[in-house]
């Protein structure tokens, strides 16, 4: 079931009043909630409830047993079967076939005959958000940060819809004490609910939506295009990308707050970012947390050598990567993105270490920029054949019409980089002022802006991108 | 932030009780299902067959002439109208195949084109052809007897069924007449598979007047397409991932294959049951390339391709080619080792 549909509007009509009656009894609750995510996932695929419900049991049931056991070598064995049991069952959906032909290839070029055979399944939807959850759940255990709680509970935290198919990605400290605490159903946030279900809705039917109208046929077919067209259609697919998964985000926020729940920010103007750095602080924050704290510290983080800290940044931003698809292009993503993260570390032990000043904020922000959008290329290409076509016609190919340059996309370019530039409150001021009309107005109020909006997004809205990760 | 890093609420927005979020969202998706009435019926209209799509367009049907009267549609009409999208929500009802009688010609001679005369090429269908299509636009952008109309003219979730989502009959004729192809490549089909509605009688799909109405549309659409005198090379369905979608597909290819050799020379059906099938006859994710290395071919809806599928697809178009016309530079494609 996607969002900006409606059979979401119908499904979200039944479960909100059904929320609410139940949540003075969170058993019911809990229950009926369940059921809901269930029944959201299910439209999809229903075979994807039971790859679900089968990755609940597993991973309560090592939970519970690393809690259970005393000694320390029982809970790492238990704690690397749940580490195991979870890469295995995301490799296998994700990742086999990647592998499978990777190594068919090599052994092909060396003139070995190997046929490890391909799986032929569809890749269910939102995999990887609920395995590395699943994965926190019981790191956390084993840590003895967070306690397992029931089968029920958990069930609900893995599964609830919000966030269950594209994030963000939140731990069990974070979600799992509000379900046990309902909130008052006297004060509902839901001016803020609103307002993020619009704009996401925004970003992902009339920005992300308009900028694909250029960036598909330019990245389908390079050499067709003009140098001014291809470079507008790098910037775009930045846009793109940011409307389409932060919409997601946004929406899935704004639906948890009406529900009264609150999940983490996933994004804080990404495209203002004046380092490499602060960019993975603003851009999908969750996963970059995730990342911090179950690989990168893990791994060491800065705390041993220089060459160990780069090394452990290298892995960190290659797994990332490889997070995002199973495809060379995404690991060359994440291995530009750890790149960067070196130099930049290095430039500012030197620039410290000679005194000299921190760079012009200007030019900092241009660099980080362009290089962000730079590695988007690689993302965006279904090879690197095509990523390097992509390059090549910036530089060749001027002289050649620019069809493709409409009004619109220029201006969803600009609005997608302009609102990364309001002020910090801009939207909190908006959302206070908002909240003082009458809830008759707020609605009526948004019906209309659901009216522009749909008006305003081109025919075929395509699905979320990063359903696919 | 909380303890736990959560965003806290901002003590200058008022809240408000459960009963009336319900409310206020009640009233939103009704304002908006009042405003937006005629897109709702159009997509209502489009989803894939079944008890759905029944609901759907029935109660959709009545929110838009409901939306009529009270001309609650007009803020939609005029948006649209100033972005220059006023047909957006057309919804067209009739079905006018001008070529009502097939004139089944047969073509003696290939024409030949050259840089001085190229070839005019027009790519055309529904999703299917989106991404085969830039892949031969690339493959050929270096052949100056071949000259691209248009770039690739796919429009997604259409096909020759229901042509109140969109009228191939009405949009055909007039790009031929504008763009003048001297060959076409066109694919449809691929949402096909589900009974007729409106105009032409609630026919289930696969039963005989079924298989009857869609031979005659098939059989339209390819006069249409040479109606100018171009040929048409007439991609023909992809074998699918699921079995059941597979068996609709090939009743449909045989129809679409049957009325292309009823105009030998002017149009080509490509089997692509047969090109994108592994070494087995069987549906595949991964086809091997021209160096026999396995590249991923499907996406992951095991319909659409992925570039080593759509690279498949764009040199069959290639030989298709090569068989309905002479150009110089277009030679003839390597084969894939394994892939049928």
């Amino acid at each position: 079931m996607l969002f900006p549909t409606v059979t979401f509007a119908i499904f979200f009509l039944i479960v909100l009043p059904l929320n609410w009656l139940t949540m003075h009894n969170p058993r019911n609750w809990r229950i009926m909630m369940l059921v809901a995510s269930y029944l959201f996932y299910a439209w999809w695929d229903p075979w994807f409830v039971l790859l679900l419900a089968g990755s609940t049991l597993f991973n309560q049931l090592i939970a519970v047993r690393i809690f259970k056991a005393e000694a320390p070598r029982a809970r790492k064995a238990l704690l690397w079967v749940g580490i195991a049991g979870n890469l295995a069952f995301l490799g296998w959906f994700k990742y086999w076939n990647f592998f499978a032909s990777s190594a068919q290839n090599a052994a092909h070029t060396l003139g070995i005959q190997l046929d490890p055979g391909f799986v032929s399944t569809v890749l269910p939807i939102g995999i990887s958000f609920y395995t590395f959850m699943a994965l926190s759940y019981i790191i956390d255990t084993w840590r003895g940060t967070y306690e397992p709680v029931s089968l029920s509970r958990f069930a609900v935290f893995l599964s609830f819809f919000p966030h269950l198919v594209a994030g963000p990605i939140v731990r069990p400290a974070e979600l799992i004490p509000q379900f046990d605490n309902p909130p008052d159903p006297r004060e509902v946030d839901a001016t803020r609910g609103f307002a993020l279900i619009l704009g996401g809705l925004f970003l992902k039917v009339v920005l992300a939506s308009t900028c694909a109208k250029l960036v598909d046929p330019v990245f389908g077919s390079p050499k067709l295009h003009s140098a001014p067209e291809t470079l507008l259609a790098i910037y775009a697919y930045a846009v793109q990308i940011f409307s389409d998964f932060a919409g997601y985000s946004t929406i899935a926020i704004g639906v948890a707050l009406l529900l009264g729940f609150r999940f983490p920010d996933n994004f804080n103007s990404p495209y203002r970012a004046t380092s490499v750095q602060d960019f993975w602080r603003r851009w999908h924050m969750t996963l970059s947390r995730w990342l911090r704290d179950y690989l990168y510290i893990p791994l060491g983080g800065n705390r041993g050598s220089q060459f160990e800290t780069e090394r452990n940044l290298m892995l960190t931003m290659v797994i990332g990567g490889l997070w995002h698809g199973a495809n060379w292009t995404f690991l060359f993503w994440g291995a530009l993105h750890g790149t960067a993260l070196i130099v930049e570390r290095l430039a500012r032990g030197r620039r410290e270490a000679r005194g000299k000043p921190p760079m012009a904020k200007w030019l900092a922000w241009l660099i980080t920029f362009n290089f962000v959008c730079f590695a988007w290329i690689f993302f965006r290409a279904d090879s690197f054949g095509q990523a390097l076509s992509v390059i090549e016609q910036v530089f060749t190919g001027w002289g050649v019409p620019s069809t493709g340059i409409t009004l619109g996309v220029v201006a969803a370019v600009a609005t997608g980089l302009g609102i990364q530039f309001l002020p910090v409150n801009f939207w909190s001021d908006v959302q206070a002022r908002l909240s003082r009309f009458p809830f008759y107005a707020q609605g009526a109020a948004a019906g209309v802006v659901l009216m522009v909006i749909n008006a305003l997004g081109p025919a075929g809205v395509a699905p979320f991108i990063y359903f696919q990760f | 932030m909380d303890e736990h890093g959560l965003p806290e609420q901002d003590p200058r927005r008022r809240t408000m009780p459960a009963g009336h979020v319900l409310l206020a969202v009640f009233i939103g998706l009704v304002v908006a299902s009042l405003l937006n009435a005629q897109g709702m019926h159009k997509q209502a209209l489009s989803q894939g067959p079944g008890v759905g799509r029944e609901i759907a367009g029935t109660l959709t049907a009545g929110l838009a002439g409901v939306s009529g009267i009270f001309q609650l549609d007009e803020p939609r009409i005029l948006l649209k109208a100033a972005l220059g999208r006023s047909g957006d929500d057309k919804l067209v009802g009739k079905l006018a195949i001008s070529a009502s009688k097939p004139k089944v010609p047969v073509a003696t001679t290939k024409p030949v084109f050259s840089a001085t005369h190229p070839m005019r090429l027009y790519l055309t269908g529904d999703s299917l052809i989106t991404d085969p299509g830039p892949t031969l636009l690339d493959k050929i952008s270096n052949n100056p007897a071949i000259k691209p109309v248009s770039t690739t003219d796919a429009h997604a979730a259409t096909g020759l069924v229901q042509p109140e989502i969109f009228n191939w009959f009405d949009y055909l004729p007039k790009q031929i007449k504008a763009l003048k192809p001297d060959v076409t490549v066109a694919t449809f089909g691929a949402n096909d598979g589900l009974g007729f509605t409106g105009v032409a009688g609630a026919e289930e799909f696969g039963s005989a007047a079924w298989l009857a109405e869609y031979r005659r549309r098939v059989s339209g659409v390819m006069d249409e397409m040479t109606a100018g005198g171009g040929r048409v090379v007439f991609l023909g369905l992809p074998i699918p991932r699921d079995p059941g979608l597979a068996r609709r597909w090939q009743q449909m290819n045989e129809i679409q294959q049957s009325e292309a050799a009823k105009r030998a020379g002017l149009v080509v059906w490509v089997d692509l049951f047969k090109k994108l099938a592994d070494k087995n006859g069987h549906y595949s994710d991964y086809l091997p390339d021209s160096s026999g290395q396995q590249q991923l071919a499907r996406s992951s809806d095991g319909i659409h391709y992925e570039p080593q599928g759509a690279t498949v697809v764009a040199d069959a178009i290639i030989e298709a080619i090569n068989q309905l016309v002479t150009v110089p530079g277009l030679g003839p494609v390597t084969p894939t080792p394994a892939a049928g």
